[in-house]
């Protein structure tokens, strides 16, 4: 018997039967926190029941999940009745929540609600939130000078930006001396001259934080003269420090981030400042040129129209007037020109004409008597010519009874020189005869 | 402080750029502005690279101002 083989199912069905058989687990009281819980859009509810020791899974049905009447959260210290059993696929044991109560603390979250009421209706809440500085100088922090949150604040503003400095007031954020010395950092710090300031500790139990709900310590942070910023617990913890902040922050990292400008944009910003200045001055230089246009194109152009036409009509008299003192000057000038030419050309040609007359004059005068000279010098030499030929001459052989024959033009020497004619030259004339009869004779001589 | 400077200078330099904005500005005035604008920006770049170190102080529950353990 003892070495029975059995499948799963029927394994995990026997411890089902065990289980939910038991008396004692049939209706349970179980104190613990949550944990591990996240809604459930079949809005059952998944979550862990935990110690310091050990856990337990939990589920609780959508019944009875919708009257729940708190928000559950992890950390919640619960109250869980219900019962075990077993879900026999994966053979898990769970326990089976039928209500859920806040632990010991039903009465906490009263106080924080009234409280929260109260201050809410003095307009605590409602004032006027200061800006946060962009770039700021001081910056203080109201926290623990260990653990978590003063770690994660400082190594953020580390990152981002260094040329903030940093003034740490060590303050108790837990327990029964926390709302004093809280009051007591806020009192210092508000000597400080900072830019911004941020209060805040890491997550924890409604009790862990509920410095941060005191009334004192949220009355003094209403007063606090410096951008403040609350950055308690975590994303899911709410405290009234959170309202009466000028900002709440979900962690204290994120605080920080709230408090400093990232270095990295800023410097990526200036290239583009750099990039913005350029193109403003760009669009300086368009605008003047633009005017510049419209004044020559439109403004300048009509302007100067007008002006012209203006000076046109001026311009056509005076003109006018000018040429007609021009023609007059011109007209005078003539006059005179005329004047003076005549006048002087006159004696001046005079006296050219006087000049080359005399020269002339020499000039015949020199050539007639050189001519005079000349021909007196032939008429010389042809006399005397002339007297030698006369002496020489035929005509005066003729003058001493001679003659001469002529028959066709020629001098007659012999019978066959005479043709039908013969012509006598004689001293003082000349005699034409005919011929009649022609001989020659034997000594020599002819006979007519 | 370089830290006071900074901020200044960053006011100078937005003031710069919205000037730079308005429509009533001269251009001498555009250049002028430019010019500052250029080395404000140039001066801040140079303090925020110059940052080394996050300098920080404790004031403990008496007033009395130390330096953060190492350790915290």
């Amino acid at each position: 018997m003892a070495n029975k083989t059995l499948t799963i199912t029927a394994l995990n069905k026997y411890i089902k039967y065990l289980l939910s058989n038991d008396s004692h687990l049939k209706n349970i009281e179980v104190t613990g926190e949550i944990s591990n819980y996240t809604p459930h859009h079949s809005k059952h509810m998944y979550f862990t029941l935990k110690d310091d020791d050990s856990r337990i899974d939990s589920v609780m049905f959508a019944a009875n999940a919708n009257k729940v009447d708190f928000p559950v959260k992890n950390g919640d210290k619960v109250i869980v009745k219900g019962y075990i059993d077993v879900y026999p696929p994966t053979g898990k044991y769970q326990l089976y929540a039928t209500k859920i109560e806040l632990d010991g603390i039903g009465d906490l979250t009263v106080k924080f609600e009234k409280l929260k009421e109260k201050l809410k209706s003095e307009g605590l809440f409602d004032r006027q939130k200061k800006t946060l500085p962009k770039f700021p100088k001081k910056i203080g922090v109201i926290t623990a000078t260990s653990g978590a949150a003063i770690r994660d604040i400082v190594s953020t503003i580390e990152k981002r930006y260094r040329l903030a400095d940093v003034y740490i007031f060590r303050t108790v954020v837990q327990g029964e001396n926390g709302k004093d010395s809280i009051i007591n950092s806020l009192n210092i710090a508000n000597k400080y001259d900072l830019d911004v300031v941020i209060i805040g500790r890491g997550g924890g139990s409604i009790e862990d934080l509920w410095n941060f709900n005191e009334e004192e310590v949220i009355r003094k942070i209403g007063e606090f003269d410096v951008p403040i910023i609350s950055g308690v617990g975590h994303e899911t913890d709410f405290t009234l420090c959170d309202f009466v902040c000028d900002i709440r922050a979900e962690t204290p990292t994120a605080a920080a981030v709230l408090a400093t400008p990232n270095t990295e944009d800023i410097l990526s910003k200036f290239d583009n400042v750099d990039e913005l200045i350029r193109s403003r001055v760009k669009r300086v230089f368009d605008i003047k040129v633009a005017d510049v246009n419209r004044y020559s194109d439109k403004y300048l152009n009509s302007r100067l129209n007008s002006i012209i036409r203006f000076y046109e009509v001026s311009f056509v008299n005076e003109f006018k007037r000018l040429d007609d003192l021009l023609n007059m000057k011109v007209n005078n000038f003539e006059k005179q020109y005329r004047m003076v030419v005549s006048k002087n050309l006159g004696s001046i040609l005079n006296t050219h004409i006087i000049r080359n007359k005399h020269e002339l004059n020499n000039l015949q005068n020199s050539v007639r008597d050189k001519y005079i000279n000349i021909y007196d010098k032939k008429q010389y030499n042809f006399e005397k010519t002339v007297a030698i030929l006369e002496q020489v001459s035929p005509l005066k052989i003729l003058s001493r009874g001679y003659s001469v024959s002529y028959s066709n033009e020629k001098i007659v020497k012999s019978v066959d020189d005479i043709g039908n004619n013969l012509n006598i030259l004689v001293a003082d004339g000349e005699v034409s005869m005919e011929i009649v009869k022609k001989e020659v004779k034997k000594n020599g001589r002819s006979k007519i | 402080m370089g830290e006071v400077k900074f901020e200044e200078s960053m006011e100078s330099l937005k003031e710069v750029v919205s000037k730079l904005e308005r429509e009533d500005i001269s251009l001498d005035e555009a250049i002028e502005l430019y010019k500052k604008g250029i080395e404000l920006s140039k001066e801040c770049r140079e303090k925020l690279e110059s940052a080394e170190k996050l300098v920080k102080t404790v004031i403990d529950e008496n007033g009395n101002e130390g330096e953060l353990s190492e350790d915290y």
